[in-house]
């Protein structure tokens, strides 16, 4: 009897002791759910951190508010927000990071070390560059929803509907410490009361060095993703006449005789596309065909100008090095930075015209 | 041989070979073995995981010859002092072994869920539990490494997320380091299979202990089969630059999946991840009370619960990475000696000592 007494009083005995254990309770109501942060260096060197948390307003609606505050360390910065906070400011709901131009330009490898760290954050959050100031980007108000959200939900719908490469703080870090490559982000605008994905920009190892336009997406993601789906190209056939394909889907395959010569590397591309848009009158099976050609030497001209671009900067956002140092033992980055910049890459684009709506 | 009652059936051995050798390791055991062996880190895991499965084979030699457990062994070979002295090494050994994944574990749950919790507070806890299976007696650890390895095995699972972003191509060029290197990633593999020697003292527990062999193997096998399929998917998962970074390459993975009623599913992890260390506790603490108990005659409970609070101190008294990791090289040092050159050299000395008891009991 005695022992069972025991035993039960032991079991019991857990449940008393949670109490003592000194586990940091975080209860939503009372806690500041930062949903993004806009980084920028200030001119003596110090890290401005803007955040910006929802406020939830009795009417059901969402306002923003952001905080802002300069210091040498982001999560020194964290601290001094809660000064201005009435609850403490946590960073486990972070969707976004904006980096400021200029920031982008001088390198942001210290400023992601923080996002690294700290378990609580994700490493599928978006990291974007912005033309502009990120303060003032955050400080305004877009539509119903909470800035941070309403920007992560700008980039994901980009990169659903195939618009963009897929992007995210894993893959910005995959590429940066991959010796072969070199990472993109993509970079927004704010323009009147919207913001807008404007470019992709090009990092040498860390820092920002250019960017691809909006008529390149297309081109750029192509390339850069082994199999890719969505995503539109259009293109002028005939004077003022367009046509304009979608619902491509991209296989992409290198073609590497001699890894770390000089002879020639070729890229591989396999479209697959239905018509979504024809100005030229009626479609038969010789204008396709015709098509078909057209936009393989369109789209094999922009790849290789595209290519030449990267080869005259010095960098790597395709990753070819990769491809190179996953075909070499002893593989040898140096000598690969050397030779990269002289390298003939030529493009080869397979074109198929599927479908061509419910029209002819 | 225990008493019927006190047996388990053959096949139970599976469980509890592969219960011990699951512990911490698997969520950081990566960057260890990747910085000497980088993208062929996959064949010192594979080697690792046949040399152990050798030693197994060696382990059963001796047991079946002998038909005792490790303890009557060295009493028997060495007599009481010496053969006391020798257990009480091992009996060390399987307590390190407790303490360091209690210890870790701990370590996780301060780093990545509560910074402050109580050390104190959380191991006595674990150990509460840990003190109500061991006084159990060993059908019930038994019970726990049953369960410890089919209940958290949705855990595995999880890892097939981080393969949307998986780079399969990271894994070649094959066999792009030297013999050496893979070597070195081999015997710092080891740490992750230790533990499955505590065979030496449960053997006796066995029915039928011939036949529980080819489970014994085969536990080792899903054991080698888990750490081949996580360390394959951080492969192509991240850089080879980017595991050198990451200290629990495992749980880093968790952070890329998203679930739409989970955000952290790292938390989880962790939890479920009690059970898996659970058993692991458990059984390296039965050993290590059994074994002392049959050397000094003693009460087993007491022993078992003298045993907890030495550990209960011990966890207290380690603080920080650094200490955790330089436990953690000792006991792969030690464990590496006990299991690769001890106990073939036993099996070899016990073959030799009972065939000249042989020839001098026939001569006489």
């Amino acid at each position: 009897m005695v022992n069972r007494f025991l035993a039960y009083l032991c079991l019991l005995f857990p449940f008393f002791l949670t109490g003592c254990m000194n586990i940091d309770q975080r209860i939503i109501d009372d806690i500041q759910l930062s949903s993004a942060g806009g980084y920028e260096y200030t001119e003596d060197g110090m890290i401005e951190v803007t955040s910006v948390y929802p406020s939830f307003q009795p009417d059901k609606s969402v306002i923003s508010k952001t905080i802002t505050d300069t210091a040498k360390l982001s999560k020194e910065v964290r601290d001094k927000h809660s000064l201005q906070s009435e609850k403490p400011v946590v960073s486990g709901k972070v969707e976004v990071t904006l980096y400021e131009w200029k920031t982008a330009e001088k390198g942001i490898h210290d400023l992601l070390d923080t996002l690294q760290r700290d378990p609580s954050i994700g490493s599928n959050i978006y990291l974007v560059v912005v033309d502009g100031s990120p303060k003032e980007l955050l400080s305004k108000q877009y539509g119903n929803t909470d800035t941070g959200i309403y920007l992560s939900n700008l980039i994901e719908q980009n990169i659903e509907a195939g618009q963009i490469h897929k992007t995210n703080l894993h893959q910005f870090l995959y590429k940066l410490y991959a010796e072969g490559m070199d990472p993109v982000l993509p970079i927004i605008k704010h323009e009147e009361d919207q913001v807008k994905l404007k470019a992709v920009g090009l990092f040498d190892d860390d820092k920002m060095v250019g960017q691809i336009e909006e008529e390149q997406f297309f081109i750029f993601k192509i390339l850069l993703e082994r199999k890719g789906q969505k995503g539109s190209y259009s293109l002028q056939v005939n004077e003022d006449k367009d046509i304009s394909i979608y619902n491509i889907s991209s296989e992409r395959k290198y073609d590497i005789k001699k890894p770390m010569t000089n002879s020639e590397i070729i890229i591989n591309v396999e479209l697959k596309a239905t018509i979504s848009e024809y100005q030229d009158g009626s479609l038969n099976t010789g204008k396709i065909t015709k098509l078909e050609k057209e936009i393989k030497e369109s789209v094999e001209k922009e790849s290789q100008e595209m290519i030449q671009q990267f080869q005259e900067k010095g960098i790597d956002p395709l990753g070819i090095g990769e491809e190179v140092r996953t075909r070499t033992r002893k593989w040898d980055q140096k000598k690969w930075k050397e030779l990269y910049p002289d390298l003939k890459i030529s493009v080869n684009v397979n074109v198929k015209l599927l479908e061509s709506g419910v029209v002819e | 041989m225990e008493e019927k009652q006190k047996q388990i059936s053959p096949f139970l051995v599976f469980f509890l070979v592969h219960a011990v050798q699951m512990g911490v390791g698997v969520l950081g055991f990566q960057r260890t073995i990747m910085k000497s062996a980088g993208n062929d880190a996959w064949m010192a895991v594979i080697a690792a995981g046949i040399l152990i499965n050798v030693i197994i084979m060696v382990m059963y030699l001796l047991l079946n010859k002998q038909q005792k457990d490790l303890i009557d062994i060295h009493k028997d070979l060495f007599g009481k002092w010496i053969g006391g002295f020798f257990s009480l090494i091992w009996i060390i050994y399987w307590l390190m072994i407790g303490l360091v994944v209690l210890r870790s574990y701990i370590e996780i749950v301060q780093v990545w869920v509560f910074p402050l919790i109580n050390i104190i507070m959380f191991s006595i806890i674990i150990l509460i539990l840990v003190y109500s299976t061991v006084t159990g007696g060993f059908r019930i650890v038994t019970g726990i490494s049953f369960l410890g390895v089919v209940i958290p095995f949705y855990i595995f699972l999880t890892f097939f997320f981080p393969i949307e972003y998986a780079n399969f191509r990271n894994l070649l060029p094959i066999w792009n380091h030297s013999v050496q290197e893979l070597s070195v990633a081999t015997k710092d593999m080891m740490l992750g299979y230790l533990g499955f020697s505590t065979l030496l003292m449960y053997y006796p527990y066995i029915k039928n202990p011939k036949k529980s062999q080819k489970w014994a193997h085969l536990g080792n096998v899903l054991t080698l089969g888990i750490y081949l399929f996580i360390l394959i998917i951080t492969i192509a998962f991240f850089s080879e630059k980017q595991v050198g970074k990451q200290i629990w390459a495992t749980l880093s993975m968790w952070k890329i999946v998203e679930l739409p009623f989970i955000e952290r599913i790292e938390y989880i992890g962790i939890t479920s991840w009690i059970l898996i260390i659970l058993p692991n506790i458990c059984l390296a603490v039965w050993a290590g009370s059994k074994g002392i108990q049959k050397i000094f005659n003693l009460n087993h409970k007491k022993v078992i619960l003298f045993i907890l609070i030495i550990l209960l101190c011990s966890t207290a008294v380690i603080q920080g990475r650094e200490d955790i990791e330089k436990i953690n090289q000792y006991i792969s040092l030690l464990g590496l000696v006990l299991v690769f050159i001890y106990i073939p050299l036993l099996t070899i000395l016990a073959f030799l000592i009972t065939k000249i008891r042989k020839g001098k009991a026939s001569n006489g």
